[in-house]
This record gives C-alpha cells, structure tokens and sequence, in this order.
C-alpha cells in the first residue's frame, strides 16, 4: 500500500469518528445547561465583590468549590494570624509591665503641672501579681514611650480609685493622663482611667 | 417576563426576516450582534447553530463525554461573556472555536498527570448511515470479525496517545473537515505549520493503527 492509499485509508478510519455522537435529545438538554449556567453567571455579577471573592464563583462548575474553600481558608487564617498576634502582644506587654513581683504605684499626677484631682487610687492586679492597694483605675496601658501616646498596648490589669494619696499630687512630667510607675524603666509609662470618686 | 423569553420574541422576528434568502453567514452576525446588545434568544441560536461541532470538538480532544458536554457548555457561557469583546475581525465560527480549543487544551493540560480515560457507551454510533464505513470494517479490514466498537475504542485510544498540538489538528482537519486555512486562524499558527502537524500526526497514527491499514 503507498502512501497515497494509506492516508485515504486513515482518513476513512478518522471518518468513523463523526459517528460518535451523543444520543438523541442530547442537545436540547444541553442547551438547557448552557442558559443554566448564564443565568447563574448573571445572578454572580449581581453579587457583591466580597461575596463573590468569599463564596467563590457559582458559575465555574466544579472549580468553585475549591475556591470557595481557599478562600474561607484565607480568611480563618487572616483572623488566626490576628488573633493570635492580638494575644501575643497582650501576653508580652502584661510579662514587661507585670515583672516587677510588686510595684509601688506612685506616679505623678495627670494635668501636667498642676495637682492631681485624684489622690488615692487602690489597683485590682492580676493574681500573680501585687500592685499595692495604691493605683487605681478602670484600666492601665503600657505605653512604648511616653511620648507615643497613641501606641498603648492594653494591659489586663482592673482597679477602681479609693482614696487620696499624697503622690498623685505631685507634678507630672508625662503627657496628661500617663503615669510612670517606681523600678519601671525610662522608656516606660502607663495610663490609668480613674473610674472612683476623685477625692 | 423571564429575559430569555421577553427577547425570544425579536429573535423569531429577526429570524422570518432573515428567512426571505439572507445566507447563514449574515444571519449568523446578525445574531450576533442581538446578543452582543443582551438577547438571549439571539444568543440561543447561535449556541443551536454551533454546539454539534463544538460539542465534537470537545469529545474528540478528549474522548470523554462527561467531559465534552461541560466543556462546550464552558465554551458557549465563556464565549457569552465575552462576546461585548467580540470586535467581527476573524468570523464568529473562527472565534467560538478558538475558545474552545484553549478550553479543551486547558483542561486537557490541569488533567496531563492522569490515566486516559474513554466513555464511549453512551454515546450513539450509527454506521450503517455511512456505507463507506460499513464496507471498510465488514470487507476491508483483516478482523472482519471484530465489531465496531473495539474499532471505535483502537481509534479513540490512538487519537489520546497523539500529544495536544497534534490531536487539535486531527480533530479539527480529519473528523471536523476544517480547511488548513481555517485551522491556522484558530490556532493562531500559519498554515505551514498546519500541514507539518498533520504531516507527523498522521504518520503516527497509521503506526498505531496499522491492524487496520492493511
């Protein structure tokens, strides 16, 4: 057989593919599929961005759920991430600010120069540790430096004020409202929200 | 109303108006400039009008039904997408096509890693319609005896060893009977490389299937 014959013998077996074709009725359910999957293309344009980027496409058939899942997977971890950072930072400013076994909250007073309207505050400090009866407030913030007012990192420590004390009264150096604490280091202040009555 | 419905309407009267001697390629611009505006019905014609060959497209690129069935559909609701984009350089034949050839070749690629696969029980094989076929597996072959199925499966099994490039060819020149020309369009190739393709793929199909080439 030359080659002549063997291409048309080829093309003669090739043929015999076009006679596979689907079974009767096939293509008008597979125009119903086709209108299906527009309508849901159109119903996924009418979805917000963040729906659609969270939930994934509805229209791409078996891809969708896999993207769907990588997304929320994404967003768990985003959240995880925060979290945990949230958590972290908390721990190690309580750690820096809670190591002293026993700090004597003696600060200067808020106001700047003047006297502070509160004289004796008493602290709630977390159980492993003893503030002393002498701070008080609704809650305290340790701050990077005093001048960094807006960096604050929370401090899980709960106090409520009591009564004067004579150190409240003295000038305070720090920004309003930020007291340093005795033995805390230079770079250190904390801010206490006084919640007692300011006598 | 439902939109495909409401516009089901200027689609029937476009159609009678088109019915009075307009050929198939007006006809089919004039669809699709109606669906490029939103109507559905427009676009419900061009996909009667298109999906046999490439639905065919999908099914030979594959040898999988399940396969070919989603992606033509793939094909005709990427092609509705995008068909605002649909600017008439090349013809709307030339252009779905494209598209479904970059479907198949992307599926085919995300599947490279896995075993072939065919499904051919499904689908409806009617020899007897071709007498050229019958006489060639009833007298011309050496397995007389072998049916037409096992046929079908040597063929489908040889067009799946055929790498991508070439099985395109094939498909769209030796079942689909697609003119070279037409072929390097879609394919964005020029014709030279057309022929090459068919050139080596045919060579290795008469190789594969040389049981039945005597």
């Amino acid at each position: 057989m030359n080659e002549q014959e063997s291409n048309e013998r080829l093309r003669q077996l090739l043929r015999l593919k076009r006679l596979e074709t689907p079974p009767p009725g096939y293509f008008n359910r597979f125009q119903d599929g086709v209108f299906d999957r527009i309508r849901a293309v159109e119903a996924e344009r009418s979805r917000s961005p963040w729906r659609r980027w969270l939930f994934g496409h509805r229209n791409l058939g078996g891809a969708a759920p896999w993207l769907s899942l990588v997304n929320a997977g994404s967003v768990v971890g985003v959240l995880g991430v925060a979290v945990a950072g949230w958590f972290w930072i908390g721990g190690s400013t309580g750690e820096e600010s809670l190591a002293p076994a026993s700090v004597a909250a003696a600060a200067a007073a808020s106001g700047g120069t003047g006297p502070s309207t509160v004289s004796r505050v008493e602290m709630q400090a977390p159980p492993a540790v003893s503030l002393g009866p002498e701070v008080a407030g609704l809650g305290l913030w340790k701050t990077a430096g005093p001048a960094v007012v807006p960096s604050v990192a929370p401090w899980s420590a709960q106090a409520k004020a009591s009564r004067a004390i004579p150190e409240f009264a003295s000038t305070n150096p720090l920004p309003e409202g930020l007291f340093r604490l005795p033995g805390s280091s230079g770079s250190e202040a904390y801010r206490v929200r006084f919640t007692g009555p300011a006598n | 109303m439902d939109p495909i419905v409401e516009s089901t309407v200027s689609a029937r009267t476009l159609s009678s108006r088109l019915s009075s001697g307009a050929d198939a390629v007006s006809e089919v611009s004039h669809w699709v400039r109606l669906a490029q505006a939103g109507d559905l019905a427009a676009y419900d014609r061009l996909v009667a009008q298109f999906r046999e060959r490439i639905y065919g497209l999908c099914y030979h690129m594959t040898s999988h039904h399940e396969d070919a069935n989603d992606l033509a559909q793939e094909t005709f609701v990427k092609a509705w997408q995008a068909l605002r984009n649909f600017k008439g350089d090349s013809g709307f034949y030339t252009w779905i096509y494209r598209i479904a050839v970059n479907t198949c070749l992307n599926h085919l690629k995300l599947r490279r890693n896995r075993t072939p696969y065919l499904s051919l029980d499904d689908l409806d094989l009617q020899p007897e319609s071709d007498p050229d076929l019958v006489a060639l597996v009833s007298d011309k072959t050496p397995r007389r005896d072998a049916s037409l199925a096992e046929l079908q499966r040597r063929l489908n099994e040889a067009m799946l060893k055929l790498s991508e490039d070439h099985r395109t060819v094939v498909t769209l020149h030796d079942i689909q009977g697609l003119p070279h020309d037409e072929i390097a369009k879609i394919l964005g190739i020029n014709p030279g490389t057309v022929r090459s393709r068919l050139f080596y793929a045919h060579q290795q199909l008469q190789g594969w299937l040389s049981d039945w080439m005597k």
